[in-house]
Formats: structure tokens, C-alpha cells, sequence
């Protein structure tokens, strides 16, 4: 049955016309990649690995933004979740269905920027083959998964949102803000540690503690840096990373669970 | 009646472009210059960047690159504005704060603010920093020695920096020969000729045709200075006492032959027995050491 969903899920969302929308701007992208690798004297497959794996990225969020989102609130709006419902399909089942076929949408998308991804990084190495530098391929594919994860969570977060939100756009902006707050609280949290107590209000202080521990890091995911340089990565991180991103989704995905089979569909 | 009607449309469209060809020089707006040398703070911009820090870092590099690159230095100086350097070393500051092992901006530190003695503790600060993030670049420890030596005169940590950038080099003679002298507080004007001996090498293997050209003409200056200092030396040791000029060194014979100065300018002593050049090192190519190192001996 889940199988089934996560299917249809899928495919409602390859036929989705944002997805080629967003597939021609990560190609375009990748293309003004090779153009301002020439601008850079040394260190040219850095930044095209940086511009690469930012448009990944970036592609990845639009996806969950404008893709997944829609599907969820489509499901609502035309009330065609009664469909399924009506076939005796469990709540649960029938959003576990829907957040698998979403995450299985962005493992195929994810795979198509990991070889548009690599081919472009491989084309900057062909035209700059000694300012390539320590640029690491297998790096860039766990970059690329690391960024999976990540949005898989956000997409759980969105499946959990618009169980609460009253219109697909307010889910669209919790979503929106959860991934802002997300990707900067770790930066904020050493900002306000690393000033003197004299600056910081206690509240700000704590704030800050409270929206670290309670949003997801987002930070965590991001390897840029790491395969840009083809820095070492603990196996440990990536394990850490690994659990937390899963350990976090199947949380959210549970509490949406709840609310879903709470929820009075009129 | 009709089809005049129907080119209505076509005429009031031809006006509009009309009038927006001729507002088009109008629609750039000349933001004045503090706002044109706006850059914000590292740990804002750290924060603001997302998960784009990289990418954002790239962007501030390149943004200093192409600031600096169409400068142009003050009428009557060879200097740029003080806000200008300023504005140059925020964005390279910001890019290194985003992306720490991104070398580019450590290269254009050197070249854009180290030789114009721009912030210098800072900037080699920085430089250093670098040089210990990137662990498999030679050169980045061999700017911060030469740096330490040359500018800032604190000989430890030079000699820690460029018998690292040997040993990264795997033994490279010239940062061993330059290390050695510095062990031995050798003289600043040998240290420099040593320096662009390297960069010519550097040059010259890179094929910058038009770079190895201005540092032979500053290295051809400096060994000029250099044969000089030696004369000055020897004149010191005789008479305990400063010469007057570089002819008396060539009366005395301590000198066989004044240098050639390949600026056109001449060579000439000051009362303290520093020799220095009527063309400034800095015009072979508005950068470079603009004198020799008081009282040195070889």
C-alpha cells in the first residue's frame, strides 16, 4: 500500500512542471559555473565545487519549496486524499506513502545534479587540469547525499507543517523559515558564546539555546568546504550526521502521524 | 481610419523605447562612495550566508580582485586611497572568515596590501593563518617568513614559517637558503634578492611573461643597492664613519663601477649610509621595497 503512494507520489511529482523549471535552472547554473571558473588565478576546482554543490542545493530547497509542498496541499485543497481514505488506506500509511514517494522524487533528482555535478567538475578539470587542486569526486558524491538527508528531514517537516497550517502558504513559509533558522543557528550559537556576557542579554542567550536544540542544524549536512578541499570527514561525523538527520525526520514524521489522525478532514 | 487605429499601438510602443534609450544613461544610479565601499562585518556575513559561506566567500574575492584590479593609484603617489586598500582587505578578510582554506584571497593580500605596507601585522596575521589552515601549499608560509623578515622584523617567526614552507616544498634550496639567513639576521637587501629570485623562477615556470619582466627590473634595483651596501660596509670598517656619496666610494676604489639603475634613475646615499634609488622600487611596477635596511652588514 505505502508502496503504492510513494509511487504515485512520485510520479504526481516528475510530471510536475516546477521540476523541469528547476532542472533548467541547475543546468544553467552548472554552465556559469565553467564560464567564472576562468576568472579565479589558483584555486579553480574549489569554486567550481562550491557553485556546483550550492546549485544542488539550492535545487534540492526549490524542490521541497515549490514540489513537494504543492503536492501536500493539493491533496487537501481538492480533498482528493478522501480517494485514498475511502479505500480504507490508514492515515498513517497513506502519509507514510506520500513522504516516501517525495523522498524517492528528490533521490532521482539528487542523482541527476550528482552527474551534472561531476560532469562539470570534470570539465573544469579537463580545461585547468594543474588548478584543480585537492577537489575530491567522492567527496562531492557524499556532499550530494548529505544534501538528500537534509532535505528528506525538510520534507518531513513540511508533511508535519502542513498538518497544521490552515493553507499550503504558511506551510511554505514555515518551511522557508525552519531551513533559514536551521542553517544559521549554529553560526549564532558560537556568535553569542564567543561574545563577553556584558553583550548578550540572558534572554537572547537563551533564545538562541532553545532554537538550536529545538530546529534542526542544517549546518551539519553541509560538506562544501569538506569537498572542496578533499578535507578529511570522522567517520564519526558522518555517522552522527547520518543518525541525527534520520532520528530527526522519523521524530517529525511521527508527530504529523499523530496530528494527521487527529485531524477532522471536512 | 482603421488602419491607422491598428498603428497606434506600434507608434506609442516606438516611444517608449525611444524614452527608455534616452533615461538608460540616467537608470545607474552613482551611490556615493561610502556606500560604494560598504562590506559587512565576518560573523554577520557568516550567519547571513546559509549554507552558501563558500560560495558567498568566492563572490567577496572577487569582488576585491576586480575592485583592485581597476584602481588606479593617486596623481603624484603611488598609492591608492586609504579607504580603498580598506575596502580591498574587508573583502578579502570576509572571504577567508567564510572559507578559511580558500587560498586565492591570501595571494591577493600579499600582492594588493603587504607591499603597499598596508595593515601589515594584520594582514600577515591573516596570511599566517592561512598558511597554518592549508597545509599543503608551500608558498603561503613562505610570504608570511619573507613577510616577518622583511616588513615586520620579528626573525623567530620567520624562520618558523620558511623552513615550514621547506619542508612542505620537500627541501626547496631557496626557502632553506632563505631560512638559513634569517637564522643568522643576515642582510635584508640579500633576503629580497633571494625573495625575487624565487618569484622570477615562479614566474618563469607559470609563463607570466609580462611579471618576469618588472621583477627582473626590481631584482637588477636591488642588486644594484646591494653592491653598494657592500661598498658602504667596507668604507664603515675603514673610516668609522658614514660615506658622502656613492662617487666617494668609487674614488676610494671600494667600488669598481657604479650600477646601471635599469629605471633610468641613479643610486644615492643618505645621511644614515642607506642607499636608495631617485626612481622608487615601487615604479617597476607600483609595488616593492622602497629601501634598504640601515647599517645592515652581509
Amino acid at each position: 500500500m505505502i508502496q503504492a503512494i510513494a509511487w504515485v507520489t512520485f510520479l504526481e511529482g516528475i510530471r510536475n512542471k516546477a521540476v523541469f523549471g528547476i532542472a533548467l535552472m541547475a543546468g544553467l547554473m552548472m554552465a556559469f559555473t565553467v564560464v567564472l571558473s576562468g576568472m579565479i588565478p589558483r584555486d579553480i576546482g574549489k569554486v567550481a565545487t562550491d557553485f556546483a554543490l550550492s546549485d544542488a542545493t539550492f535545487a534540492a530547497l526549490l524542490v521541497v519549496l515549490f514540489v513537494g509542498i504543492t503536492i501536500l496541499a493539493r491533496d487537501m485543497e481538492r480533498k482528493t486524499v478522501y480517494l485514498a481514505l475511502a479505500r480504507s488506506v490508514p492515515r498513517s500509511r497513506y502519509l507514510l506513502g506520500r513522504f516516501c514517494g517525495l523522498v524517492l522524487l528528490q533521490t532521482v533528482i539528487m542523482l541527476l545534479l550528482l552527474v551534472a555535478s561531476l560532469l562539470t567538475l570534470l570539465l573544469v578539470k579537463y580545461m585547468y587540469p594543474d588548478f584543480f587542486g585537492k577537489v575530491s569526486f567522492g567527496l562531492v558524491a557524499l556532499a550530494h547525499l548529505f544534501i538528500l538527508v537534509q532535505m528528506s528531514l525538510l520534507t518531513a517537516l513540511s508533511i508535519l507543517f502542513s498538518m497544521i497550517a490552515s493553507s499550503s502558504f504558511v506551510t511554505f513559509l514555515l518551511t522557508t523559515a525552519t531551513w533559514l533558522i536551521g542553517s544559521s543557528t549554529q553560526e549564532v550559537k558560537q556568535l553569542i558564546e564567543s561574545a563577553t556576557a556584558a553583550q548578550v542579554v540572558p534572554f537572547t542567550k537563551l533564545l538562541v539555546e532553545i532554537a538550536y536544540y529545538l530546529f534542526p542544524n542544517m549546518a551539519l549536512f553541509d560538506l562544501k568546504a569538506v569537498a572542496a578541499h578533499g578535507l578529511a570527514l570522522p567517520g564519526a561525523t558522518f555517522v552522527f550526521a547520518m543518525v541525527y538527520g534520520v532520528g530527526y525526520s522519523v521524530a517529525v514524521l511521527s508527530l504529523a502521524i499523530i496530528l494527521f489522525k487527529r485531524k477532522e478532514l471536512t | 481610419m482603421r488602419k491607422l487605429t491598428n498603428l497606434i499601438p506600434w507608434i506609442t510602443g516606438l516611444c517608449g523605447v525611444c524614452i527608455y534609450l534616452l533615461t538608460l544613461p540616467l537608470s545607474t544610479i552613482d551611490r556615493p562612495r561610502h556606500e560604494q565601499l560598504f562590506a559587512l562585518p565576518p560573523k554577520v556575513l557568516r550567519i547571513v550566508s546559509l549554507q552558501f559561506k563558500e560560495v558567498a566567500g568566492d563572490m567577496a574575492y572577487l569582488n576585491a580582485l576586480t575592485y583592485a584590479g581597476g584602481l588606479k593609484t593617486q596623481p603624484g603617489t603611488d598609492r591608492f586611497l586609504p579607504e580603498q586598500y580598506e575596502w580591498i582587505y574587508k573583502n578579502l578578510k570576509n572571504s577567508v572568515a567564510l572559507d578559511s582554506y580558500f587560498r586565492d584571497p591570501y595571494y591577493l593580500m600579499n600582492s594588493a596590501l603587504i607591499w603597499d605596507r598596508y595593515k601589515l601585522t594584520e594582514v600577515n596575521g591573516l596570511i599566517a593563518k592561512g598558511a597554518d589552515n592549508c597545509d599543503w601549499d608551500y608558498f603561503l608560509p613562505f610570504y608570511v617568513g619573507f613577510n616577518y623578515y622583511y616588513f615586520l622584523d620579528e626573525y623567530d617567526k620567520s624562520f618558523y614559517y620558511l623552513k615550514e614552507a621547506s619542508k612542505r616544498a620537500g627541501g626547496n634550496p631557496f626557502f632553506d637558503s632563505l631560512a638559513s639567513r634569517v637564522a643568522y639576521q643576515a642582510n635584508k637587501t640579500e633576503f629580497a634578492i633571494t625573495y625575487l629570485e624565487q618569484q622570477i623562477y615562479q614566474a618563469e615556470q607559470g609563463g607570466q611573461s609580462s611579471s618576469v619582466e618588472s621583477l627582473v627590473r626590481r631584482l637588477q634595483v636591488l642588486q644594484g643597492i646591494r653592491k653598494i651596501e657592500v661598498a658602504v660596509d667596507a668604507y664603515r670598517k675603514q673610516y668609522s664613519k658614514q660615506p658622502e656619496s656613492v662617487s666617494v666610494l668609487l674614488s676610494l676604489k671600494l667600488l669598481d663601477s657604479i650600477p646601471k639603475e635599469p629605471n633610468g634613475g641613479s643610486y644615492y646615499l643618505d645621511p644614515d649610509g642607506r642607499v636608495h634609488s631617485t626612481k622608487d622600487l615601487k615604479d617597476t611596477r607600483g609595488k616593492g621595497p622602497v629601501s634598504t635596511r640601515k647599517g645592515a652588514s652581509p
